[in-house]
């Protein structure tokens, strides 16, 4: 039995300390808590504004519940909420968040790169390029090895998927030579 | 057609299940073992995989990678102070204190042998409540089911992470979300903006994926410089004949505790977790030790924490409203095998539902043998870096979310719900209460809609049965009870304190 602590960095990135980054609780001089009752609000008023808009039936078949009454109850019950929740924020402490770093937006357009790629080009194409996209994005610089995590990774995964699981994916330029 | 456990188990004692129950034991533990994943997530992730499967084995796969995943949290909770999952925040309390003493192996073999016997004891309740509860809620009709779905949402007022109002904010949202696509009594097309693949509504598991695994990649892309300190692991001991002494009332009662608070929907291991700790805490002849590396502690919170999965699975399957995140995937996973929880499936295949429960005992019993052999190992996986292991969980879900239906858009709600999941944790929005209100939004608007038929649209008529009347009065203390258990508490210990202050 040992009792020795080996401090292990469990990221290719770095090995500095977290350090705390600046954050605010206001935005344009509104309190973050207050935009998220604002957002809500919006968004609570934007879905009843759409359950208007839907189709029309007799009483006799909607049968006591017209098909815009159960959304629009859902939407009642999350402005009821928002209201409580509203007054609950006034009483704490405001929540200073930290400010969001850059990684995470690079993050999520990478994200939607991949399935912009899917859709619009190939998953063979798409899978290998975002594997090694974020893999450098998040610090990776052992370059030959990701290359090769990426290609074998992927292509074990569509195999998987098309062979075992019997899953047709959209044609590309790639997949169409595995078909 | 009469079946008994003991049937299941034998059945289920073949080298096919063995290995399928095997897989997701090991997968669990390693699910578990590494920060950020979590069952929830890996269940969600594992559902597509499932669907080429038979219905047993699928389900049998699943309900092994749960219990496991939740002994598996422990392994980093004691090595490296980062609870795997949330269940095993308070192993993390008493075992790394434990561990920098240099006792982990002590404090492993524990979380193993308490965690193992929680389980057993919550299979145990299951094999004997399920049925109760199934044959209880058999002459439930759709009124019933009503008022009981709605009784399970309104426990999200009391779900472990967040505000109360927070979490019924995103119940609700999640059961808007089922609304969308064509409404089922007048065929009127609701929030499809002119979309024909959505028409039969947003698939639920596009959604989990998004909410659960992708919305991760995002939280972990904004903590990548954190830098883990890490015990060196050592091979794992089994509690001494002295330990277990101590320890073993704790097990018992906080197995009873976390079975019981499984029960409970929308509850789930991580309430129990804390209060099976505090409860060892409250009884225990040595309270000194708390915080400091308490064995008594580490049993506690690992055999409650794992009682709740046994517990959860409870009203997931007797009555189809899951016990907490979890189940909510295991109870889709049901859905898309074309099975719907409930008294009838007790009826009509007891010998699925009783395989379900051999196979998550067996579980039970396979990750006390891995986690006590395989502990080392185990740790190990933790040095995975984030950089190769987030963009394969991506793809996954990606393709996961595709695998269901082979419709692209699915994928496209996988992205926007990682991001609307990511955007809900950072303002204290959790995902569990928005996949329950999804999973039971279906059921709500069905029941209510087919009571009022059965009505002729007198809502009076709700308030003249019985049992609806019960489960309303249930839903109103879910609602309000933790308001006022925490106005009761808070003003107990301001009497507290004034007392304190006059002596």
């Amino acid at each position: 039995m040992t009792s020795n602590a080996d401090k292990t960095n469990h990221t290719a990135t770095s090995s500095e300390e977290v350090r705390p980054e600046a954050g605010s609780h206001r935005f344009l001089g509104i309190k973050q808590d207050d935009w998220v009752v604002i957002a809500i609000f919006v968004f609570c008023v934007t879905v009843y504004g759409i359950t208007l808009t839907f189709d029309e039936v007799p009483p006799m078949i909607a049968q006591g519940l017209p098909p815009d009454r159960f959304p629009q109850l859902m939407v009642g019950v999350i402005v009821l909420l928002t209201v409580i929740l509203y007054f609950e924020n006034r009483k704490k402490t405001p929540k200073v968040r930290k400010t969001l770093p850059p990684m995470v937006y690079y993050s999520a357009l990478l994200m939607a790169g991949f399935v912009l790629i899917v859709s619009l080009l190939d998953v063979l194409i798409a899978m290998p390029l975002f594997v090694v996209g974020l893999a450098a994005l998040w610090g990776e610089r052992r370059f030959g090895r990701l290359i090769a995590y990426a290609i074998v990774y992927s292509f074990a995964v569509f195999f998987l998927f098309s062979e075992v699981m019997e899953v047709v994916f959209p044609n590309g330029p790639i997949t169409l030579l595995f078909r | 057609m009469d079946v008994s456990f003991f049937d299941a188990l034998i059945t289920i004692i073949d080298p096919y299940f063995l290995f399928i129950i095997f897989i997701g034991t090991v997968g669990g533990v390693i699910v578990g073992a590494l920060p950020g994943l979590s069952s929830t997530m890996a269940t969600a992730l594992l559902l597509p995989f499932t669907i080429a499967l038979e219905p047993m084995p699928a389900i049998a796969l699943l309900a092994a990678l749960y219990c496991a995943g939740t002994y598996g949290g422990s392994i980093t909770a004691i090595l490296i102070n980062t609870p795997g999952a949330p269940p095993a925040a308070a192993t993390a309390i008493e075992g790394y204190p434990l561990a920098q003493r240099g006792q982990a192996g002590r404090a492993l073999g524990m979380a193993a042998v308490s965690s193992a016997i929680g389980g057993i004891f919550s299979v145990i309740a299951l094999v004997i409540a399920a049925p109760i509860l199934a044959r209880m809620a058999y002459n439930f009709g759709p009124p019933e089911y009503f008022a009981l779905a709605l009784f399970g949402l309104s426990m999200l007022a009391s779900i472990s992470s967040g505000s109360a109002t927070k979490n019924l904010i995103g119940g609700a949202f999640g059961v808007l979300i089922s609304t969308v696509g064509i409404d089922f009594t007048t065929a009127v097309e609701r929030f499809t903006f002119g979309f024909p693949e959505v028409t039969q509504g947003i698939h639920f598991i596009p959604v989990m994926i998004g909410i659960f695994a992708g919305s991760e990649l995002l939280t972990q892309s904004a903590t990548l410089k954190v830098v883990y300190e890490r015990v060196a692991s050592i091979a794992i001991k089994l509690p001494s004949r002295e330990d277990f002494k101590r320890v073993w009332k704790t097990i018992l009662r906080s197995s009873g505790i976390g079975t019981f608070i499984g029960i409970l929907p929308a509850e789930g291991g991580t309430v129990a977790a804390m209060v099976g700790y505090a409860e060892s805490k409250r009884w225990s002849k040595n309270k000194e030790e708390f915080g400091k590396g308490s064995i008594e502690g580490i049993a506690g919170a690992e055999s409650a924490n794992n009682a709740a999965t046994g517990g959860a699975m409870v009203p997931t399957l007797a009555l189809g409203i899951p016990g907490s995140g979890t189940t909510a995937v295991i109870l889709g996973a049901l859905l898309v095998h074309g099975l719907r929880p409930g008294p009838y499936l007790f009826q009509e295949q007891p010998m699925f539902l009783y395989g379900i429960f051999a196979a998550m005992l067996i579980a039970n019993i396979i990750f006390l043998v891995v986690g006590l052999l395989g502990a080392k190992v185990f740790a190990r996986i933790t040095l995975i870096p984030k950089t190769y292991l987030w963009p394969a969980v991506y793809i996954l879900a990606a393709v996961g979310s595709y695998a269901l239906d082979q419709k692209v858009l699915d994928v496209w709600f996988m992205l926007v719900f990682s991001v609307l999941g990511f955007i809900f944790r950072r303002y204290g929005f959790a995902a569990a209460p928005i996949i329950m209100g999804l999973i039971l939004g279906e059921l709500v608007e069905n029941k209510l809609k087919q009571s009022l038929i059965i009505f002729e649209g007198n809502w009076w008529l709700f308030v003249e049965r019985p049992i609806t009347m019960v489960f309303f009065a249930l839903t109103i203390l879910g609602l309000f009870g933790p308001a006022i258990l925490s106005k009761f508490s808070k003003a107990a210990k301001g009497n507290e304190t004034s007392k304190s202050e006059t002596k």
